[in-house]
């Protein structure tokens, strides 16, 4: 560690989340009023209202108020950890009601995604590294391609066809039987499974999360393929892994040496896929029906519901800051080299 | 000859390149008797690496050992199961490499890494390695109290100290060094030699791999010297200094720059050949000043008189001057 330690460290990347959350907001913000329509519009649609009564509408919803009055009385509600109400369909509804039952379903969605894209890459990525040159090294590398190419909707609808129409073995949507009970204390379905014994809940959540996080993790693990891959090819050439081998230590032994080293930069991507897992999670969402913060913000876009927007995206935000801050923690933890 | 620690016979080291066959060590033949100091001196590329690195079976592909035996205690190397050879690396041979910087782990700490040797060889408890391992720091002259240290911590010149009290943990027979001095800068490249050359004093036989002639003569007992994958001259450090016979050699002394003296650097002209298509005859003929027409279709075989081998059809006319 430098002089001013770890603690100095997270402290000032805590601090950094605050400008980054404030230009995100003020470029949404921005956005959502150049969009043509505001959310009393997309209400009524083509129905005919007397202006009057439109007026009044739009005064109940703030949208009379000028721009940077509405800028800033958003930005301090949420300052007080009031994300505001829906302004469309149901309108007056909390914000954060939403961002409680949607965000578990994300979260579940992207762990699963995430796990599947690690695992997925680091197997593939050793076995290509250890096979380097041959055939099952170019295979590899040609999936790593493949992957990292394929367009989430497009693959997730063969995923549907294959296994949810043609072989009828798992589900094309939704989170969960609708028909089985279950007690939610997480959000997080499985973790609530496991925790109240609902086993026929247990086995459904699992079900139903295959697909879609399947989707998500094939799509990033040729990322990790590759890195990994790349990574393990030159550990296993530097020197000390020869110095290793000359001292006779056993084979299995250099092999997690050469890992550990090789997973390093790993933990870097892992912390950037994060955010693009959010950002795949709401494609995988919309393709499997998935009731998460993908689906409710595409929604309300249709609604142009301001606040839900804005809320959704300053929330996703700063989670995705706060992860990619513990990834960098634990990229320090791990490299002794690392310094503040 | 019995009584030698390593003999290494006819070894044949060739390398399967996408552009050819490069046959980096070619027929090379070479012993180290107990507690002696053999230093191998040539050019880049000349083999001398490999020749060490086929020692201890490093050589991996596209390299191949096609040919030979290397003794050690008379048993073949080459030709012993990768457990039972393990079993020898490290604890009967220890291997110090060239750059000090990458070949140590960057995440372990370096007493972790003395330790492994201890407990892979000895099958001690870890505590018990790691109190061995501070003991044999200190042995190489670092305080005991860096143990706990990781390798971006230490200069170049302490790392290759703690890669030398790794490979002389367990007080091996034989201590490969391979160019061990060349990333250090000139002090410390003393102390290192030093360092080694307690080592022999107490009984462990060096095969010391460098470029450099003048340092190898300052600390050797004898020199092999190779070019193009040959051995061209072998023999007792003062018959190599004093009595140089191949045009070789005498050229890598004239390349010695000298202090005091008044003499003027002479490099030897030209560029040791391609060993996918190594030259006719004598190797070194078209860099040769004396070489004439058997030179440039006869291979030249080593020919020993006393202890002192050379490889050259001229040897004889240089012997008479």
């Amino acid at each position: 560690m430098g002089k001013k330690g770890l603690g100095y460290y997270i402290v000032v990347r805590a601090l950094m989340i605050i400008p980054t959350i404030l230009i995100l907001y003020t470029i949404v913000f921005i956005l959502l009023r150049i969009l043509p329509g505001n959310p009393i519009l997309a209400v009524v649609g083509t129905r005919n209202i007397p202006p009057e009564q439109l007026k009044h509408l739009e005064h109940l919803a703030g949208l009379d108020k000028p721009l940077i009055v509405q800028y800033f009385d958003y930005l301090w509600n949420v300052l007080h950890g009031n994300f505001g109400v829906t302004l469309a369909s149901p309108m007056g509804v909390p914000v954060i009601n939403y961002i409680a039952t949607r965000f578990p379903a994300t979260l579940e969605l992207a762990i699963w995604g995430f796990s599947f894209s690690v695992i997925i890459g680091l197997v593939t990525g050793m076995i290509a590294a250890l096979r380097k040159g041959g055939k099952i090294d170019t295979g590899m590398r040609l999936y790593s391609i493949i992957a990292y190419t394929l367009f989430i909707p497009w693959f997730g609808m063969i995923l549907q066809y294959v296994f949810g129409v043609v072989l009828g073995v798992l589900p094309t949507g939704g989170r969960i039987d609708p028909r089985i009970n279950l007690h939610t204390i997480t959000g997080l379905y499985v973790l609530d499974s496991i925790l109240t014994g609902n086993i026929p809940a247990l086995i459904s959540s699992i079900k139903h999360l295959i697909l879609p996080s399947l989707t998500l993790g094939i799509v990033l693990s040729g990322a990790y393929t590759r890195l990994v891959r790349n990574n393990m090819v030159d550990v296993l050439s530097m020197d000390f892994i020869r110095s290793y081998k000359a001292r006779g230590i056993p084979g299995y032994k250099i092999t997690w040496y050469a890992l550990k080293n090789a997973f390093i930069p790993v933990i870097t991507l892992m912390g950037l896929q994060f955010a693009i897992l959010l950002g795949g999670a709401i494609l995988t969402e919309t393709t499997f029906s998935w009731p998460g913060m993908g689906t409710f913000i595409v929604d309300r876009i249709e609604y142009r519901d301001y606040n839900s927007i804005q809320g959704a995206i300053i929330f996703f935000a700063f989670f995705v800051a706060v992860i990619s801050l513990i990834v960098d923690v634990i990229y320090a933890l791990l490299d002794p080299r690392i310094k503040y | 000859m019995s009584g030698n620690l390593l003999e290494i016979k006819d070894l044949v080291v060739k390398y399967y390149t996408l552009s050819g066959i490069v046959r980096a060590v070619d027929h090379v033949s070479l012993s180290i008797r107990p507690g002696e100091w053999l230093s191998v001196v040539g050019e880049s590329g000349c083999g001398k690496s490999t020749m060490a690195y086929s020692i201890v079976r490093l050589i991996s592909p596209p390299g191949r050992i096609v040919g030979g035996q290397i003794l050690f205690n008379g048993r073949d190397l080459l030709s012993m199961k990768p457990k039972e050879f393990r079993k020898i690396l490290g604890r009967e041979i220890g291997v110090v490499f060239q750059d000090p910087m990458t070949s140590l782990d960057p995440l372990r700490r370096i007493g972790d890494q003395i330790a492994e040797v201890y407990i892979t060889h000895l099958g001690m408890k870890k505590k018990e390695a790691l109190e061995k391992a501070g003991e044999v720091l200190e042995r190489v002259g670092i305080p005991r109290d860096k143990i706990n240290a990781y390798p971006h911590q230490m200069s170049g010149g302490q790392r290759q100290r703690v890669a030398i009290a790794i490979a002389v943990a367990l007080k091996p027979k034989l201590l490969i060094a391979d160019e061990p001095t060349t990333a250090l800068d000139v002090i410390v490249q003393d102390t290192i030699m030093d360092l080694l050359e307690s080592f022999k004093e107490e009984g462990t036989s060096i095969l010391f791999i460098t470029h450099d002639l003048a340092l190898a003569a300052e600390r050797s007992d004898r020199i092999a010297v190779m070019y193009a994958g040959k051995l061209v001259e072998e023999g007792p450090v003062e018959e190599i200094v004093e009595n140089t016979l191949h045009p070789y050699t005498q050229g890598l002394l004239r390349s010695v720059p000298d202090l005091w003296g008044p003499k003027k650097i002479e490099s030897i002209p030209g560029y040791p050949p391609d060993l996918r298509s190594p030259p006719p005859g004598c190797r070194f003929h078209p860099r040769c000043k004396i070489a004439d027409d058997t030179c440039r279709r006869q291979e030249p075989v080593l020919n020993c008189v006393g202890e002192h081998c050379i490889a050259c059809h001229k040897a004889g006319e240089l012997l008479k001057r």
